[in-house]
C-alpha cells in the first residue's frame, strides 16, 4: 500500500476541479433530470412518481458506452438500465465485454445477454459461443471468463459445461472458475462441486467451498470435512465456516481439533465460532479453554460468544 | 510530501456549494490557479488559517474511519479502486486493505491520531458506531481478503498495553456491516446471511451480491444473540438510530418498474416495518447516510443508485406532522398521544442544491456520511471534483475528507483529511442520550414458523390522491377511494428473486419479479380483511374487484416476523392520525370470522405458470399452466392456420451487426396463442419462450423502449396485456367477464370466445387475470424445479 498523491497532484487536482466546475456547469440539469429516461417504463407502468421509477437506457447510449468502454461503472449503469431495452444491434458490442478485465463489466454483460429474448440463445449465437469456447478456446483466461458466463447465464446446458470443465480442463483458473459458476447456477454439477473441492489446487478447493452454501441442495458435508486437514490456511479456515453454515453436527470434532490445535488464529476462529453455531455441548471443554487461554484475543472472544452457544 | 490543510481549507471553501453564475465560476477558477501558484511559491498557507488553529468543532475528539482505494503491489503496480464501490449505492463488497479507525483529538488537521485497528493493516472496514456513554466503537471488518466483514468493539482509551481490546462478536459465512448501538445492550446491523427458504436473494438486480436484511446481536453475546429481521427483496442498509429508539434504514425498493431507496423504520425486535419517507416523491432516486437530527427530523444525502460512491447531496427532510403544533415544538418532550410522524408529506430541503442529486458530475464536489454535532452544526465527508465515473476514467479517486458544514453559508470548514484514504462517517465523541427500549412484540425465541397477521380495519380507507379507470366499474377515471369500495378481495402477492426460480434468466418480458398468490383474502361488508401469512417473506397486495382485477397495484413490499400483526387501517389511509383512535374498539368483522390461513408450503402457492419444459425441469410440478387454457380454448383459432382473423399479420424487427453490416430480422405474430416456439428467418432459431407470451407481452416491451431504437415494423397489435393492469388489457377486454351477480366487466354481453361457440370457464378467466395482474411472468419456482434452501429459518435449524 502506498500514496499516490503527491503535492503536485493536488494542485493539479484542485485546478482541474475548479476548472471543471466552471465547465461543466451547464450540463448540471440535464445529469440531474429524474425523468429523462423513464418516458418507456412510465408509459408502460404509469402512476409511478418520476424519483421511483426504473430509468431506461437508450440502445444508441448502450451501443456508445459499450464501444468506447472508457468508463466501467458507465457500462454496468448503462447495461442495468437496458435491462428491457431490446436492442438487437447492441449485442455484438455487449458480448466481448463478457471478457473484459474488469470482473464486474463480465459479469453485467452476461445479466445484460441473458435478459435478451433475440440474438443471444440460437444456433451459433452467444451462448452456443460461450459453451463452445469453455470447452476449446486455447486461452484459459478466455475459458475461464467463459465459464464465469455461463455461470451468470443461469441456464440448464451451463451445468453440464462447467461441470465437464472441472472433471477435465487442465487449468486450474477454468476449473476454479466453473467451479464459482456452480453456486450462482445454484447446482452441485451432479457431484462435480464435489470433485472440485478435492482438488488438488487450493483456488479450486476455496471457490468450490464459496458455492457450497450458495446451492440450495448441497449435502456433501463429508468433502467439506476432508478439508479440514488441508495444507493451506486458508482452505481450512473456509471449510471450518462451511461446515457451520452447513449445520454439519458430524464435523463437531473435527472442528474440535482444528480450534484446538491449528497453528493460524483465523482458522482457530472459523472452527471456534462453527462449534457454536453447531450448538454441540461436546465441544464445551475446548471452547473453555480456548476462552481463556488461546493466544489471540479475537480467538479468545469467538470462544466465549460459541460458549454461549452449546450451553 | 507537504500537505496544505490550512490552504485546502480555504480553497474548498470557495469550492463549497454556494450558489453562484457561470460567470463567476469562471472568474473563480481564475483566482485559484493565482492563489495556488502564490500560495505554492511561497511555501505557506493561505486564507490566514493556521494549521494550529481550533476548527472550533466544539467537541475533545471526533471518531471516523478512512477507506483505502490505492493499493501499489510488491512489483509497484498500482491498483485503484474506485468503481468497486461505485457500481451501486447498496454495494457492500467493495473491500481494499488498509482502511484505520481513527480518533481524532482535538478535532483538527494537527490533531493526535489514534488508529484503533492498528494490528489490522490488511483490514477494510464497513461502518462503526459510538456508544451512548461514548467510551466504545463497534464496527464491522474485514481484516483480509479472505474473511468476511464481521462485527467487533473496542474501547476507545487504550488500556494498559496500549490496546483497544478488541472483541469479535460475530463470524462464519456472512457479512454483517453498517452496525450501530441500540438501547437495551443491543446492535443492529445490515447482514447478507441466508437464512429463509429462498436461499442467498443474490437476485437478477444485485446481480450475484447477495440481499441484505437488518439482524441485531448483543454487546455481551454476540452471535449467541443473534436475530434476523424480515428479508426483503434487495437491500437493506445504512441502519440508523432513531429519538423513540426505533431503527431507521435505507432500503432498496425493486417491485416491477420502482427501483429507488427508500427510508423505512423498525422495532428493535424487526416488527412494524413502515416507511418514513421517500415513498410520495423525493428530490433523488436513493435516501442514504441518514441521520435523525431532531424527532422526525433528518438530515441524509440524495443522490443517484449508480456511479456516484453513496455521494449526492445534503440533504433535510422533514417529517413532522405539521398539523400538529407539539410536533413542530421541540420543547414539548412528550408526544404520546400525538402522531408526529407524516411520511405522506415529507418536505425536503437541499441544503447544498448545487450538488446533483443524480449521477452526473458535480461542479461542486459531493457529500457523504453526514453527521450532528451537538450543538446541531454537521460533520460531513465532502470530496472536490465530479465524483462520479470521471474520477474513474482520469484514474484520480476522489478524496473524502472530514468538514464541518455551514448550511446558511453553505461552506466547508476542513477539519481532517487523509488525501490517501476516503475519511467517512465522522462523529463526535460525547456522550448522548439513550432512547428508551422498546419491549419485544413478538417472542425472541419465537417459532420461526408461526404466521404473521395481515389485514386492514377497513380497506377503503386512503390518503392516497389517485384514480383508476378502464372498464364499466370506472370508465374514464374514478378517484382511488371511490373505486376501492368495489374492492371485494385483497390479494396478497409473495415476491421473490431468480435464485428461487433455478435456471431462468429472467422472469419474463416485464420487469416484475417471481410472484406467487399466497391467497385472496375476502372483504368484508365493513371493508375489513385479514390473513395470516407465512413469515419473513415479502408481500405486496392487490384490492381485487368482482371480476378479479387488481384496482391498485400496491408498490411496496411488506414483510412481518413469527408472530407479529401487520393490520393496517385502510388502503395507505392518512398516516398523520393516531391509529389507536381510528380503530374502532370492536372487532372488525374480519376478526370475528377469524383470519384466512394463507400459509401453503412453496409447492402449493399460486403461481401463475405459463407453461413448463419437462426436458429442462423434469421435477417440475405447476399446480396451472396459462398455456393449457391457449391450448384447449383459443390456439385452435389463434396460431396462424385457416380460420385464423389474424392470419398472415406480423410484425418484425431487425438487427444490424456492425462492422459486417449483416443483418437479422426476427418476426413476431400478431397474435399467435399456440405454444410453438417462435421461429426466425435465419438458422431456424428457436426462441426461449412460445409464441403465445410473445405475441401477448412482446408490445408492452417494445412500449418501454418505444423511441430508443428501431422501430417496429409490420401489424404492430395493440397492449394486448398491461402488466399489472388486466382491466386495461386488450385481451382481457376482448375476452370480457362476468361477475358473481350477473354483471359484466365492459357493460357489454359480449363475451369471447363464447361468441365463437367455446367457452371459457370463470377459473380459466381469472388465472389469465391473474397472470397479466401479477406481473406478466413467464417463470415460476413451481415451473422450474425450485427447492428450497436446506439450512432455513423456517426448517428451524439455524436460528438463531
Amino acid at each position: 500500500m502506498n500514496s499516490k498523491n503527491g503535492k503536485l497532484g493536488v494542485l493539479v487536482g484542485v485546478i482541474s476541479a475548479a476548472a471543471f466546475a466552471c465547465l461543466s456547469f451547464g450540463t448540471q440539469s440535464a445529469h440531474s433530470a429524474p425523468t429523462a429516461a423513464t418516458g418507456g417504463a412510465a408509459r408502460m407502468y404509469p402512476g409511478i412518481a418520476p424519483d421511483q421509477i426504473e430509468e431506461l437506457a437508450p440502445g444508441d447510449r448502450i451501443k456508445a458506452v459499450t464501444a468506447q468502454r472508457n468508463s466501467m461503472s458507465a457500462i454496468w449503469e448503462t447495461l442495468e438500465q437496458g435491462e428491457k431495452v431490446e436492442c438487437l444491434d447492441c449485442i455484438p458490442s455487449v458480448e466481448p465485454l463478457m471478457y473484459d478485465g474488469d470482473p464486474r463489466t463480465r459479469e453485467i454483460a452476461a445479466w445484460w445477454l441473458r435478459r435478451r429474448i433475440f440474438g443471444v440463445f440460437g444456433p451459433g449465437e452467444v451462448y452456443e459461443r460461450t459453451v463452445a469456447k469453455l470447452a476449446s478456446d486455447p486461452n484459459p483466461r478466455t475459458r475461464a471468463f467463459a465459464a464465469e458466463a455461463l455461470g451468470e447465464f443461469l441456464l440448464a446446458p451451463g451445468i453440464e459445461a462447467v461441470s465437464a470443465a472441472i472433471e477435465r480442463d487442465a487449468d486450474p483458473t477454468v476449473r476454479a472458475a466453473a467451479a464459482s459458476a456452480l453456486g450462482r447456477l445454484n447446482d452441485d454439477g451432479k457431484g462435480a462441486l464435489s470433485k472440485a473441492l478435492g482438488d488438488a489446487d487450493a483456488r479450486v478447493k476455496l471457490a468450490a467451498l464459496g458455492s457450497a452454501t450458495k446451492v440450495n441442495t448441497f449435502s456433501d458435508q463429508i468433502s467439506v470435512a476432508k478439508l479440514l486437514g488441508d495444507g493451506d490456511a486458508k482452505v481450512r479456515r473456509r471449510a471450518a465456516e462451511v461446515l457451520g453454515a452447513l449445520g454439519a453436527k458430524d464435523a463437531s470434532a473435527g472442528l474440535a481439533a482444528l480450534a484446538k490445535s491449528d497453528p493460524d488464529a483465523d482458522v482457530r476462529n472459523a472452527a471456534c465460532h462453527s462449534l457454536g453455531a453447531l450448538h454441540d455441548p461436546s465441544a464445551r471443554a475446548v471452547l473453555e479453554d480456548l476462552a481463556k487461554s488461546d493466544p489471540d484475543p479475537l480467538v479468545r472472544s469467538q470462544a466465549q460468544i460459541a460458549l454461549r452457544r452449546v450451553l | 510530501m507537504r500537505h496544505f490543510p490550512g490552504l485546502l481549507a480555504c480553497l474548498r471553501e470557495s469550492l463549497a456549494a454556494r450558489p453562484r453564475s457561470l460567470a463567476s465560476r469562471r472568474s473563480l477558477a481564475a483566482v485559484l490557479v493565482l492563489a495556488l501558484a502564490g500560495a505554492a511559491g511561497a511555501g505557506g498557507v493561505a486564507c490566514g488559517s493556521g494549521a494550529k488553529e481550533d476548527t472550533g468543532v466544539g467537541v475533545s475528539a471526533i471518531v471516523f474511519e478512512s477507506r483505502a482505494h490505492t493499493v501499489v503491489g510488491e512489483s509497484g503496480q498500482v491498483s485503484i479502486n474506485v468503481a468497486g464501490g461505485n457500481g451501486q449505492v447498496l454495494d457492500y463488497t467493495r473491500y481494499v486493505p488498509g482502511a484505520k479507525l481513527r480518533m481524532l483529538s482535538p478535532p483538527r488537521p494537527d490533531g493526535t491520531l489514534t488508529n484503533l485497528i492498528e494490528r489490522y493493516p490488511t483490514a477494510d472496514l464497513n461502518g462503526f458506531d459510538l456508544s451512548f456513554d461514548a467510551k466504545t466503537v463497534v464496527f464491522s471488518m474485514k481484516r483480509n481478503a479472505e474473511d468476511h466483514y464481521h462485527l467487533y468493539t473496542a474501547s476507545l482509551d487504550a488500556g494498559p498495553a496500549g490496546d483497544h481490546a478488541i472483541r469479535q462478536l460475530t463470524g462464519g459465512d456472512a457479512n454483517d456491516i453498517t452496525p450501530i448501538f441500540v438501547p437495551g445492550g443491543r446492535i443492529v446491523f445490515a447482514t447478507d446471511q441466508m437464512y429463509t427458504v429462498m436461499g442467498t436473494r443474490a437476485d437478477e438486480y444485485n446481480h450475484s451480491r447477495a440481499a441484505t436484511q437488518l439482524a441485531s446481536i448483543s454487546v455481551d453475546g454476540g452471535d449467541a444473540d443473534r436475530r434476523l429481521a424480515s428479508q426483503n427483496l434487495s437491500h437493506t442498509v445504512a441502519p440508523f438510530l432513531r429519538h423513540n429508539g426505533k431503527i431507521g434504514y435505507s432500503r432498496w425498493e425493486h417491485l416491477g418498474a420502482v427501483n429507488d431507496v427508500k427510508l423505512f423504520e423498525t422495532s428493535q425486535d424487526f416488527t412494524q416495518m413502515t416507511a418514513i419517507a421517500g415513498q410520495h416523491g423525493k428530490p433523488g432516486n436513493s435516501l442514504v447516510n441518514v441521520r435523525e437530527i431532531e424527532p422526525n427530523v433528518f438530515v441524509a444525502i440524495t443522490t443517484s443508485r449508480n456511479r456516484t460512491i453513496h455521494a449526492g447531496s445534503l440533504i433535510k427532510i422533514d417529517a413532522r406532522n405539521q398539523t400538529d403544533p407539539a410536533c413542530l415544538d421541540a420543547k414539548v418532550i412528550d408526544k404520546s398521544g400525538h402522531a408526529c410522524l407524516d411520511e405522506e408529506n415529507a418536505k425536503y430541503e437541499m441544503l447544498t442544491p448545487d450538488v446533483p442529486t443524480g449521477a452526473g458530475p458535480s461542479p461542486v464536489g459531493r457529500y457523504r456520511t453526514p453527521s450532528a454535532l451537538p450543538d446541531g452544526r454537521l460533520l460531513v465527508s465532502w470530496a472536490e471534483g465530479a465524483v462520479n465515473d470521471l474520477a474513474e476514467q482520469s484514474l484520480t479517486p476522489p478524496n473524502f475528507g472530514v468538514y464541518l458544514y455551514d448550511p446558511v453559508k453553505r461552506v466547508n470548514q476542513l477539519v481532517f483529511d487523509d488525501r490517501d484514504m476516503w475519511d467517512l462517517n465522522a462523529v463526535a465523541v460525547t456522550p448522548r442520550s439513550e432512547p428508551p427500549v422498546i419491549g419485544d412484540l413478538v417472542a425472541r425465541n419465537a417459532d420461526p414458523n408461526a404466521p404473521v397477521r395481515i389485514g386492514s380495519v377497513d380497506v377503503t380507507q386512503t390518503s392516497l390522491n389517485e384514480s383508476v379507470s378502464g372498464g364499466a366499474l370506472f370508465g374514464e377515471g374514478v378517484p382511488l377511494a371511490q373505486a376501492l369500495k368495489s374492492a371485494v378481495k385483497v390479494r396478497v402477492i409473495e415476491g421473490f428473486s431468480s435464485e428461487g426460480a433455478k435456471g431462468v434468466t429472467m422472469f419474463g418480458l416485464t420487469m416484475d419479479e417471481g410472484a406467487a398468490i399466497l391467497g385472496e383474502a375476502d372483504v368484508n361488508p365493513d371493508g375489513s380483511w385479514l390473513a395470516e401469512i407465512p413469515a419473513y417473506t415479502p408481500v405486496h397486495l392487490q384490492p381485487i374487484d368482482k371480476f378479479g382485477m387488481s384496482i391498485r397495484n400496491q408498490r411496496l413490499w411488506i414483510q412481518g416476523m413469527p408472530g407479529e400483526d401487520r393490520r393496517c387501517i385502510g388502503c395507505h389511509e392518512k398516516r398523520a392520525v393516531d391509529a389507536t383512535r381510528a380503530r374502532s374498539p370492536n372487532p372488525t368483522v374480519a376478526e370475528q370470522r377469524q383470519a384466512q390461513q394463507f400459509l401453503m408450503p412453496v409447492s402449493e402457492r399460486t403461481e401463475v405458470s405459463w407453461t413448463v419444459d419437462l426436458t429442462k425441469y423434469p421435477d417440475a410440478k405447476p399446480k396451472a399452466l396459462v398455456q393449457d387454457i391457449l391450448n384447449k380454448k383459443c390456439a385452435s383459432c389463434h396460431s396462424g392456420g385457416q380460420g385464423d382473423p389474424f392470419a398472415g399479420m406480423s410484425y418484425s424487427v431487425t438487427q444490424t451487426t456492425p462492422g459486417t453490416g449483416a443483418t437479422q430480422t426476427y418476426t413476431i405474430p400478431y397474435l399467435d396463442l399456440s405454444e410453438k416456439p417462435i421461429t426466425v428467418v435465419y438458422d431456424r432459431r428457436v426462441a426461449t419462450y412460445p409464441s403465445s407470451y410473445v405475441s401477448l407481452f412482446f408490445p408492452a416491451t417494445l412500449e418501454m423502449g418505444m423511441g430508443m431504437g428501431a422501430a417496429p415494423v409490420g401489424n404492430v397489435p395493440p397492449k394486448w396485456a398491461v402488466v399489472n393492469d388486466a382491466r386495461n388489457s386488450a385481451l382481457i377486454k376482448k375476452l370480457n367477464v362476468k361477475a358473481a351477480d350477473g354483471s359484466f366487466a365492459y357493460g357489454t354481453e359480449a363475451r369471447h370466445p363464447e361468441d365463437k361457440g367455446i367457452a371459457l370457464t370463470d377459473e380459466e378467466r381469472l388465472t389469465l387475470i391473474r397472470a397479466i395482474d401479477v406481473g406478466g411472468q413467464f417463470y415460476t419456482r413451481q415451473n422450474t424445479g425450485f427447492v428450497p434452501y436446506e439450512g432455513a429459518a423456517s426448517a428451524g435449524k439455524i436460528y438463531p
